[in-house]
């Protein structure tokens, strides 16, 4: 499995680039060169200063270190992209096993409210949510998960529906496996690839969907170092304060491509297993 | 089945859904901790015009009540009252619902105009250059933060290039009929206009874009590729047909039908983004407008636009999935 991913270079480029995220975050206070810059803290005379061998990203308008800053950040937003995920995979993965497994009219019922869910496209509806609750980080959490979780659903509910009429499935009955035990524990642990590489790619979308809330006030809020906030904080200062806005832009979209790189290289050795699989080998 | 029964059974299938839906946002507003009417009136207000203003909107009445009489509403074209604009919502939505319609649409035809040509020649010169260029490019599409690109965009071409307006949509045409201005400047035959408001639009409707784009590209060089393989292309080559013949008008065809099907999913997308480009380029549509009614907490501003970007979305939906019978004609409706 190990060979098949490091066979494409831009797979191991993902994984260099979550790795460094990864570490990144747990070493923050450690790597950055002003970690005391990453909460309140002021020092207006040196305030908007351009990229220096001081502040190698510049400083935004409190006199903070954007790159301290853009570290610390990486914690707020892999925190969100976890959390988020596995809210989203805790509710919507059961709830699609049940839905196709047990069938019937509860599965009817399952796939009629995800379809509601999945009408409105998720930022909407995780800004509609956001609405009735607070500005905060947890909220914008809250609000994402809310919106995520179908998706998931409708995964497992496709897998699940084709995995069902496997043989497995049937000598598992024959021995007397009870549905629940059929359902979590032979057919569940057959669709994880597919939900292991979505997260995968999720893990991007969702920091983005966060950067996103919080970009338009809606989710962390100042002086969070979270990285829209970042960019709405520094894009006032445009057009002369130029790296304020742009640098923590750039830690999103690495970030992003990361994961979408990783979750791509992850479904090449997925997708080449199951055809292996497939042809009995 | 015949083809009008499904898109009539597509429609009423719809219909539980968006009540879901607007259920679903009903409640989600209307379990708001802290008190929009007191926002709305500001700190200096009594006790009593809150209290006032609570019965006038309906507010003190349960619920389910609250629910039905504003779902009769909506059915009559009424969205309720905006805490925020002190004005019909319908009306606000009039104003705003074109000017995003207008910017998603020119996205979505941005991605398809540049993302077919730009597939169809990785397609035509697979893994070479063009082709490792082009999956480079669709990477740094789908992940490129829309409203950070956006604010790039605006770095480059307005403030230093100066070449295109910085924020807005411009002057509206002198002529309003749909309230989308590229439209409306043209049925008015007015070229100036047309072209100020294109290049307002412009910018915006590329940063949005980028995603779809990228996507477009890599689904038609996939489609391409495939259907290259096929023996009926295979055939006409050897029939001595014209490269170009065969690819623009056999394997384009078949190769866009599997693209179509994400085209109508990338809308829900791009409406979802244009929350953020709207705010970035202060373009005045309804993410714009939905943005402050979040902020001001307008519960009838918010469900308005939530509900009308549901339904705005499953007509696209809809649209694709009958231009999908077109490109195939296969395609039985069951």
């Amino acid at each position: 499995m190990w060979f098949r991913f490091r066979q494409s270079t831009l797979s191991l480029v993902g994984l260099a680039i979550v790795a460094t995220l990864v570490l990144a975050a747990i070493f923050a206070p450690v790597v950055a060169p002003f970690p005391q810059h990453a909460g309140v803290f002021v020092d207006f005379d040196r305030g908007l200063q351009p990229p220096s061998p001081r502040n190698w990203l510049g400083t935004d308008d409190a006199g903070r270190d954007i790159l301290s800053r853009i570290l610390f950040g990486a914690r707020i937003s892999l925190t969100l992209g976890a959390v988020v995920l596995i809210i989203a995979v805790g509710l919507g993965v059961p709830l699609g096993l049940i839905a196709a497994y047990w069938g019937g009219r509860l599965g009817d019922v399952i796939m009629r409210i995800t379809d509601v869910f999945l009408a409105v496209p998720p930022i909407a509806l995780a800004l509609a949510v956001t609405a009735a609750l607070r500005p905060t980080l947890t909220n914008a959490m809250i609000a994402i998960a809310f919106a995520w979780w179908p998706w998931y659903t409708r995964l497992v509910y496709g897998q699940v529906l084709s995995l069902k009429e496997q043989q497995f499935v049937e000598a598992s009955r024959g021995l007397g496996a009870s549905r629940w035990r059929i359902a979590f524990r032979e057919i569940l642990p057959n669709a994880w690839s597919p939900i292991i590489v979505k997260v995968t790619l999720d893990m991007g979308f969702v920091i983005l969907t966060g950067a996103g809330l919080s970009f338009l006030g809606l989710g962390a809020q100042p002086p969070t170092p979270e990285w829209g906030t970042m960019i709405a904080e520094g894009r006032t200062y445009l057009p002369g304060v130029w790296w304020a806005a742009t640098f923590p832009g750039l830690a999103i979209f690495v970030a992003v491509l990361g994961f979408n790189l990783l979750g791509d290289g992850l479904r090449d050795v997925f997708d080449v297993e199951i055809e292996q699989w497939r042809a009995g080998s | 089945m015949n083809f009008r029964i499904y898109l009539v059974r597509r429609i009423l299938h719809l219909i539980p859904v968006l009540l879901g839906l607007s259920v679903l946002i009903f409640v989600v507003s209307r379990v708001i901790p802290g008190d929009p009417l007191r926002l709305a009136l500001g700190t200096e207000a009594t006790e009593e015009q809150v209290q006032q203003l609570r019965q006038q909107t309906g507010l003190d009445r349960p619920l389910v009540v609250q629910y039905i009489t504003y779902m009769a509403g909506v059915l009559r074209g009424d969205f309720g009252y905006s805490l925020r604009t002190h004005r019909n919502v319908t009306k606000d939505l009039l104003d705003f619902f074109p000017a995003t319609l207008e910017l998603t649409t020119v996205a979505m035809g941005i991605a398809v105009v540049i993302g077919m040509p730009l597939g169809i020649l990785a397609a035509v010169r697979k893994d070479e250059a063009a082709d490792h260029l082009s999956r480079v490019l669709a990477l740094i599409g789908v992940a490129l933060p829309r409203f950070w690109l956006a604010i790039l965009l605006q770095l480059a071409f307005a403030y230093h290039l100066r070449l295109l307006p910085t924020i807005g949509r411009g002057p509206a045409p002198p002529t309003e009929i749909t309230g989308l201005y590229l439209v409306d400047s043209l049925l008015a035959v007015d070229l100036q206009a047309f072209w100020v408001s294109f290049k307002h639009v412009a910018m915006p409707a590329f940063a949005l874009s980028v995603g779809t784009l990228a996507q477009v590209m890599r689904l038609i060089r996939a489609g391409m590729i495939e259907e290259m393989r096929r023996d009926y292309a295979l055939s006409a080559r050897s029939y001595g047909l014209p490269a170009n013949l065969i690819i623009y008008k056999y394997l384009l065809k078949n190769a866009f039908t599997a693209t179509l099907t994400i085209l109508g999913l990338s809308y829900g997308f791009l409406l979802g983004n244009a929350f953020l480009v709207e705010t970035v380029f202060a373009w005045p549509g309804l993410a714009f407008y939905g943005v402050d009614a979040l902020r001001f907490k307008d519960f009838n501003g918010v469900i308005a636009v939530t509900l009308v970007i549901g339904m705005t979305y499953a007509v696209v939906n809809l649209i694709t999935d009958i231009l999908y019978g077109y490109f195939d004609p296969r395609i039985r409706y069951e």
